[in-house]
């Protein structure tokens, strides 16, 4: 991997890119007309150009099901006149781009609101201006690899976890690959080319036995074809997946958890789950007001959260699902230590946000598409208790027994209450407003203080509020596991994203807390 | 671009059908081409940077093609993969593959544009909205915000139009588009200090009548989110409690529990809660008054019109279920074939660029839900529900968190309260409390017994 980071003045490297790419006069009308419109008109333009082409394979209970491809070409433009006014037009045209009539057109949109009251913010013309190239080197690239290995992988998983249990199995086996393409310019000299490419791979497992049905899934991802092809990455793949689908049967006719109060030990994904609903959206910016981390008008920067061994950690990690080291109006994006040794400390801020919260710009703004407004989010989102029990083994070698086994060893397991193991994570819901949040797993399982196997019971809501379940936080388990993926659907943009924990955390019970 | 859509489509698929590489025995090209304006409050304040006016313009297509060597390929494109498909041919034939069961192209033998048309699918008003004359869009949200300002202190709005015209063109000779619709959508929603919302959606441009009673329903129901209740009064202990769903929660739970358990694919793949054979013997799974089913309302503008699935099969009426006894699962073409059975309305959010298709409970009879309401000594109304995505819609199985569930007692509203709500959604619809009341419309919320916590 390398990237550049220079100031627009030194775009020597925006002027190579732009001569030997592809649709090169087209983006070069588009740079030029970018700076030419701020020094005539006094309008500041955020474009944006993708092309993205994706193909998913899926396979069903062994079968090819579906192979759709597709392509996906545009351009978005963010217009902003000198006193923070704005507009944004988007068409799918590009590169058949009419460059001076989508100009006037923002300018008529600008003007049309000018009537109104209007919330208005001008801070984009402070913005650093960059030039950000970034090219990478993937150990497992696209194009190493033809539809055909890519078809033959997805077959023998999907055949490797049907053959669990035929007969009351189904298993949709899917791999959805895209390869997506940004450029970013602005009208200060801005210029950021990047490509974010994703490979996800998912087992959606149905069991069926004696009239009940449980289901339950695995997935896995990487930004080149490592989840398919790296051993280690797709053998965790495989070991979720297998695991989920044994799980599954037994699912069938387990009892539920008696609705109450427990200690629980939640694995890395449903962890994810809590850092990601439950505290990331509230630290994104936009999102500040109202919410559990703003108080007396403004963020609370400096606040206790958690207990001094935890850390909350975002930011782009490389060849991870929800890789983009670029923010959406151009700038690097670097790492944003939200907690830190328990202690609110930055926000996930773009620039258009950081003023009102009183935190620095984070350059944290994404985007799904050319089509949609940069809005803050997060990318890799890591919970991290620095003191945890250790562990060499990998995630996958370490079943409910031995979970069990290391609790009790460890003295985790509570005196007080019983405590539940909770595993994979099947979505959650949060309210930003007061902090409640809800997760679901797949399957929870009864600790035993006799170190006897522990009873599997069916998945249960875990709902709580934030504060109380971080600063429940009392211990974990193994290093901490990044790659638990999801697709975040804030304000409707869907955009990858990432995260984990260690590979268990202890969170003890609190008035907070419910399982049921 | 918009005048000339059909051009571009047209000399599209001249070219195609002559290129050399093209040897397909039949296709479908099912395409879009979309204009939309929105703009919106956030947290009182007009526009802004994450809320400016946005004007999107697009043409997509979905091709389907039957290769001679009996491969299909299923392809999405965009404007230039249109224009310079040539540049794609060769992957779209690298990804065809062998389907047992992909189906031919489906050629309806009567139908026309003109059948589909009984109902108005377009108003013009709205592409005049598109075309920039915003205002009335302001003044919208201008109402909401002044009407609502007295119980809400952060209010947000957000409104939009939309117009789109849909061509499917059905091979393998294609010249011209077989169906041809223009149509539109445009809506409003609000969100009251990011906790209470509501929306109104329809393929004609609202007024301020229609948008009144979520209005006037917000102002009767959100002063009691703020009204302070002691929860050892509200629900000393775990207990069953009877429960009004409203019209959006509702929707959810049917949406969860039944319309994915009713699609094709899961049900063909042994992935739904119903099996093929259990629809092939018109099992019996609901109550002997319960129904579920499709129906095009007929009435102007109403967005659950669909005249055809993005497929061009025609959309009749359908039961899924009568009478309590499963009739057929929800099929497209391919899982029509493999079902064996004859392909139905398809809700998809792609059919007409809409998520907001609806399935009808039928049953005998519908209460007024403020005549259930003044009668209801002991209960809650459940306005949202947090975490039904993550339910195993399967197993019928819930335990949801309800942030916002308004306690009513002797007949009013008696404050807020946060509820757990759990229990069987299949033994629920089935138990003879379960009703189905009137709030908007006929049949949208539903009245049951739950565990609440």
């Amino acid at each position: 991997m390398a990237h550049s980071k220079k100031t627009a003045t030194a775009s020597g490297g925006a002027v190579k890119f732009i001569e030997t790419a592809p649709d090169g006069s087209v983006i070069k009308t588009i740079y030029d007309g970018a700076a030419s419109l701020y020094k005539k008109d006094k309008i500041y333009l955020v474009a944006r150009i993708q092309k993205k082409k994706t193909v998913n394979v899926t396979v069903i209970n062994g079968e090819l099901s579906d192979i759709t491809s597709s392509s996906r070409r545009g351009a978005g433009f963010h217009a902003f006149d000198e006193k923070g006014a704005s507009a944004f037009i988007s068409t799918n045209t590009f590169p058949d781009i009419n460059f001076d009539g989508i100009a006037a057109s923002l300018k008529n949109l600008i003007g049309a609101s000018a009537a109104y009251d209007i919330k208005r913010n001008t801070d984009i013309f402070s913005l650093e201006p960059q030039v950000n190239i970034v090219n990478n080197e993937y150990p497992h690239p696209y194009e190493k690899y033809s539809l055909n290995d890519i078809i033959a992988k997805v077959k023998a998983a999907n055949k490797k976890t049907c053959e669990i249990d035929r007969q009351k199995l189904s298993v949709t086996t899917s791999c959805s690959i895209a390869v997506d393409d940004f450029i970013i310019i602005r009208s200060d000299g801005t210029f950021s080319a990047f490509a974010i490419p994703r490979a996800a791979l998912s087992s959606s497992i149905t069991a069926k036995e004696n009239g009940q049905t449980a289901s339950v899934g695995a997935r896995l991802g990487s930004s080149d074809l490592s989840v398919l092809f790296d051993q280690a990455l797709h053998g965790d793949f495989m070991s979720q997946s297998e695991f989920y689908a044994r799980e599954a049967v037994k699912l069938c006719s387990a009892p539920s958890i008696e609705a109450g109060k427990y200690r629980v030990v939640i694995d890395y994904a449903l962890a994810k789950g809590l850092a990601h609903e439950a505290f990331g959206h509230a630290a994104e910016a936009d999102l500040h007001k109202g919410s559990i981390l703003w108080r007396n008008d403004k963020f609370i920067k400096g606040e206790r959260v958690a207990p001094d061994e935890v850390n909350i950690t975002d930011g782009p990690l490389f060849n991870d699902y929800a890789w983009q080291p670029v923010g959406a109006n151009g700038n690097l994006r670097g790492q944003t230590a939200i907690v830190k040794n328990g202690v609110v400390e930055k926000s996930l801020c773009d620039i258009f946000s950081s003023r009102e919260a009183g935190v620095a710009n984070e350059n944290s703004e994404r985007i799904e598409g050319f089509d949609c407004p940069a809005i803050p989010r997060m990318t890799n989102i890591r919970l991290e208790y620095s003191k945890p029990v250790k562990t060499d083994r990998r995630f996958y070698e370490l079943s409910p027994v031995e979970v069990n086994k290391m609790l009790l060893e460890n003295g985790l397991l509570s005196e007080e209450c019983e405590t539940l193991l909770l595993l994979g994570y099947k979505g959650g819901q949060v309210s930003p407003v007061n902090g409640d949040f809800v997760f679901n797993c797949s399957v929870i399982y009864k600790m035993n203080r006799q170190a006897a196997a522990p009873a599997m019971y069916k998945p249960a809501i875990f709902a709580g509020k934030t504060l109380s379940a971080l600063s429940s936080i009392i211990s974990a388990i193994g290093p901490v596991k990044s790659d638990a993926l999801g697709t975040c659907g804030k304000s409707g943009q869907g955009v990858p994203s990432s995260g984990g924990s260690n590979y268990f955390l202890v969170i003890d019970s609190s008035d907070g807390i419910t399982i049921g | 671009m918009k005048d000339k859509v059909l051009t571009i489509l047209c000399d599209f698929l001249a070219a195609l059908r002559a290129h050399k590489d093209f040897a397909a025995e039949d296709f479908r090209l099912t395409s879009d081409y979309n204009e939309s304006l929105t703009l919106g409050q956030k947290e009182n304040e007009l526009l802004g940077p994450y809320n400016m006016p946005s004007i999107s313009k697009s043409l997509t297509a979905t091709l389907y093609i039957r290769w001679n060597d009996k491969k299909v390929s299923n392809v999405n494109l965009n404007y230039e993969g249109i224009l310079n498909f040539d540049k794609e041919i060769g992957g779209w034939r690298e990804k065809a593959f062998h389907d047992e069961w992909a189906p031919a192209v489906w050629h309806e033998s009567v139908f026309d544009n003109a059948d589909a048309l009984k109902y108005k699918m377009y108003d013009p008003e709205i592409a005049e909205i598109v075309d920039g004359k915003a205002g009335f869009l302001f003044d919208a949200i201008k109402h909401a915000d002044t009407k609502l300002r007295s119980v809400s202190k952060l209010i947000t709005v957000n409104a939009f139009a939309a117009v789109n015209r849909r061509f499917i063109f059905l091979g393998p000779d294609a010249g011209e588009p077989v169906y041809d619709f223009d149509f539109s959508l445009a809506g409003i929603a609000f969100e009251l200090d990011n906790q209470y919302s509501d929306s109104f959606i329809k393929r004609r441009i609202f007024t301020f009548k229609d948008i009144d009673p979520m209005i006037e329903k917000a102002l009767r129901f959100y002063p009691a989110f703020s009204a302070k209740t002691d929860k050892k009064d509200a629900l000393p202990k775990p207990a069953v409690k009877s429960v009004i769903l409203t019209p959006s929660v509702s929707e959810s739970f049917i949406n969860k529990y039944l319309m994915s358990n009713l699609y094709g694919r899961p049900v063909v793949e042994k992935q739904a809660r119903f099996s093929l054979g259990d629809f092939s013997s018109h099992e019996k799974f609901f109550r002997d008054d319960i129904s579920i089913k499709y129906e095009p309302d007929f009435d102007d503008f109403e967005v659950n019109n669909i005249p055809l699935t993005y497929e061009g099969v025609y959309s009749e009426p359908v039961y899924f279920v009568k009478h309590g006894k499963l009739q057929t699962p929800m099929l497209d073409l391919k899982y029509a074939k493999k079902a064996e059975m004859q392909p139905t309305a398809y809700l998809s959010p792609d059919t007409f660029q809409c998520s907001e298709y609806k399935l009808k409970i039928e049953t005998g009879e519908y209460e007024c839900v403020n005549n259930i309401l003044d009668d209801m000594r002991d209960g809650f109304i459940i306005f949202d529900v947090l975490g039904m995505h993550t339910q195993d819609h399967t197993s019928g199985d819930f335990s949801i968190s309800a942030p916002h569930a308004v306690m009513v007692r002797d007949g009013k509203p008696a404050g807020l309260v946060k509820l757990s709500i759990s229990g069987n959604f299949f033994e629920i619809l089935n138990h003879h409390n379960t009703k189905f009341l009137n709030w908007y419309c006929e049949g949208d919320s539903v009245l049951m017994k739950c565990t609440c916590s």
